[in-house]
């Protein structure tokens, strides 16, 4: 388990408060955990000094506009029916191939320290919505967890959406940080995910992200408490021995019951030209890859149509829970599964509207 | 303001001249002495080189000078030039160059107002500083920006000028060859002989970018040469067009053809059944 208040003091350099912001509860457990750092207060994010426009920064702020949205999915690629919120907005794990890199460079991480209109809004959304399953996460533009411990700001969130059988809210992370939320109650359906690439691969590109290692302990911590868990494989990358080393990092799931596990997802890595100018001394750069319709580059159809075969299949054998794909094309779909992610019997849950089907 | 006779200007220190382009000097007005005076600190000659120069051609034996304060006198210098962003790349090296001389006497962030007008001056010039002289070349000339030399850093000076000297080549050309080539090198670990042979074999193609395409891309090649395979075998001069996805990207295969007789449409059915028999060999391509 991370020891995460040192950890906090060597990514957390300056904090930045918007005006207004003062009285809200994360302001306030933060500034007990931060007792070393001064909490400036500005009129806006264009007050915070130019040096200071960095990942080091954390800039609290309230949100105005759309908190809540659906996940913006990938031009010709199907989108898994995911929405998204915004909690945590940056972040300083500092993975290689993070797709922020290419527009994130200069900005402070923003937290959003009022919750409470987000909630509101998912609650009615889930009203409107009644019957359908609404998936619905926060670790889209930033690591859900990194932070959660200095701000709490989870668990209005699982408090606060857990009378509805409807949503399903998870929280995405490559840290451990779950201690703080194990003993909430209720718990409704909230979901506590991670984020999976072997060691080897972890190690050197996903930064200062907690071991592969604590983080699976870490599910199984989230799980023996009574959350769901979720896994990620996304991104996975090709090399020569990719089956040595994804197959053993699969089958170290092997613990986990299928009724612990809400959904596991699989995507091969990709990237965007920009990002690509950012990352450009990367080895998994030089393998082949092609531009797709929604101007990413992934690699060759056929390529992934095997990897990812052979992965799900895996996945299939070790957990007993069928992995869906993110962002993919229809073509792969049906190469993968010869069918539409609507007409995969186990995928039913994710892709369509009963919410029964994600019950564990 | 006084005058200086145009040798006891020549005289003075040149590290501030910076400038090669800017606008000419009007012959007619530096006769009726129309111009801004010269800008001179201590030994510099700050700005006004360009005067000093048509002065001595116009046949004129002496120019009006102001002497202006140590501090901020590169600042004076590019106000008086007054050419915030059209700087060339050189001049933009040159002007890095001096302030790093210049130091705590000047304010940086005017200095990368009045040269770029954003923030962004010294930044930009740490970046084109690293780079190994014949890309700095290459990008005074045109024929580079900035964050392709980067990437292409690795490659040796001989491989870039086979590449530069081939004619025939767009701009866009150039930029595809030197990062494949500088991707392969990095992928392969070849030494800078071998890249630079290599460089010499794809620049002999018809179609060099193509050529190194393939190289870069073996896999991609393989699949586009099993279904240019595919096609000889089974569409050559049958009048049916075969097309795959591009980059073997996507569901469908596409094929076309026109008739205009019933024997004509007959030929060309047969054909298409013939496609289905070899339809496992195109998806597997998929
Ligand atoms: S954890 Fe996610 S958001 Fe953070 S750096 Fe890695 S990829 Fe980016």
């Amino acid at each position: 388990m991370t020891n995460w208040k040192t950890f906090y003091n060597r990514i957390i350099r300056q904090v930045y408060l918007e005006r207004g912001a003062e009285g809200f509860d994360a302001v306030g457990i933060a500034r007990r955990e931060l007792q070393n750092i001064d909490f400036r207060i500005v009129s806006d994010e264009s007050e915070i000094p130019e040096e200071h426009l960095k990942g080091t920064t954390l800039y609290l702020r309230r949100h105005r506009g759309h908190q809540v949205g659906r996940c913006p999915g990938s031009h010709g690629h199907l989108c898994c029916n995911y929405h998204t919120i915004d909690l945590y907005a940056g972040c300083a794990l500092g993975c290689s191939y993070c797709i922020m890199r290419s527009y994130l460079n200069f900005s402070p991480v923003t937290v959003y320290v009022d919750p409470e209109p987000a909630v509101q809004l998912v609650r009615e959304l889930a009203l409107q919505k009644k019957g359908e399953t609404l998936r619905i996460g926060t670790g889209e533009v930033g690591d859900s967890l990194l932070y959660d411990p200095l701000f709490q700001l989870s668990e209005p969130f699982i408090r606060g959406l857990s009378d509805l059988d409807n949503v399903h809210f998870e929280m995405k992370s490559k840290t451990d940080f779950v201690d703080h939320l194990l003993d909430i109650e209720p718990k409704g359906n909230a979901v506590i995910g991670f984020s999976l690439n072997p060691p080897e691969i972890a190690d050197l590109e996903e930064g200062i992200a907690s071991a592969v290692q604590a983080r699976i302990a870490a599910a199984k911590r989230v799980v023996e408490a009574g959350y769901r868990t979720s896994f990620h494989f996304d991104p996975v990358f090709r090399q020569a021995n990719w089956r040595e080393l994804y197959f053993p990092l699969i089958d170290s799931l092997a613990g986990f019951r299928k009724e612990a596990i809400a959904w596991i997802s699989v995507g091969t890595f990709r990237y965007t030209p920009p990002l690509k100018d950012k990352i450009a001394d990367r080895p998994y750069l030089y393998e082949e890859f092609v531009p797709s319709a929604d101007g990413k580059h992934r690699y060759i159809q056929r390529v992934r149509a095997q990897m990812y075969r052979e992965l799900i299949e895996r996945l299939r054998a070790v957990t007993g829970v069928t992995a869906y794909l993110c962002m993919e094309s229809a073509a792969i779909w049906k190469r993968v599964y010869g069918r539409m992610p609507d007409e995969v019997e186990e995928l039913k849950g994710v892709f369509d509207d009963d919410p029964a089907r994600l019950k564990g | 303001m006084r005058y200086m006779t145009l040798p006891d200007i020549a005289a003075l220190s040149r590290r501030f001249d910076v400038f090669e382009t800017g606008p000419a000097c009007d012959s007619q007005l530096l006769k009726a002495r129309l111009f801004t005076p010269l800008a001179v600190c201590g030994d510099d000659l700050v700005w006004g080189f360009r005067f000093l120069k048509a002065a001595g051609a116009e046949g004129i034996s002496e120019l009006p000078v102001v002497q202006i304060e140590p501090h901020g006198r590169l600042l004076v210098a590019l106000k008086l030039e007054n050419r915030t962003g059209r700087y060339s790349w050189k001049e933009r090296y040159s002007i890095y160059t001096l302030l790093g001389e210049l130091g705590e006497s000047e304010d940086a962030e005017s200095i990368s107002l009045a040269v770029s007008g954003n923030a962004g001056f010294f930044a930009m010039m740490k970046r084109y500083a690293c780079l190994p002289g014949h890309l700095k070349a290459a990008i005074n000339e045109g024929r580079l920006d900035l964050s392709i030399a980067e990437k292409v850093c690795t490659l040796p000076e001989a491989a870039c000028d086979l590449v530069f000297s081939r004619t025939g080549l767009s701009f866009s050309m150039v930029r595809e060859l030197l990062v494949n080539l500088a991707e392969i090198r990095r992928r392969d670990g070849l030494a800078a002989g071998e890249i630079t042979a290599l460089v010499r074999d794809v620049l002999a193609a018809g179609d060099p970018v193509k050529a190194l395409f393939l190289i870069r891309n073996p896999e991609l090649s393989g699949l586009t040469g099993r279904f240019e395979a595919f096609k000889d075998r089974y569409t050559a001069q049958t009048g049916v067009s075969l097309k795959a996805p591009l980059y073997f990207e996507g569901d469908g295969y596409t094929v076309s053809f026109s008739f205009s007789t019933k024997a004509e449409l007959r030929r060309k059915r047969e054909t298409i059944e013939r496609l289905e028999e070899g339809c496992d060999e195109l998806e597997d391509l998929l």
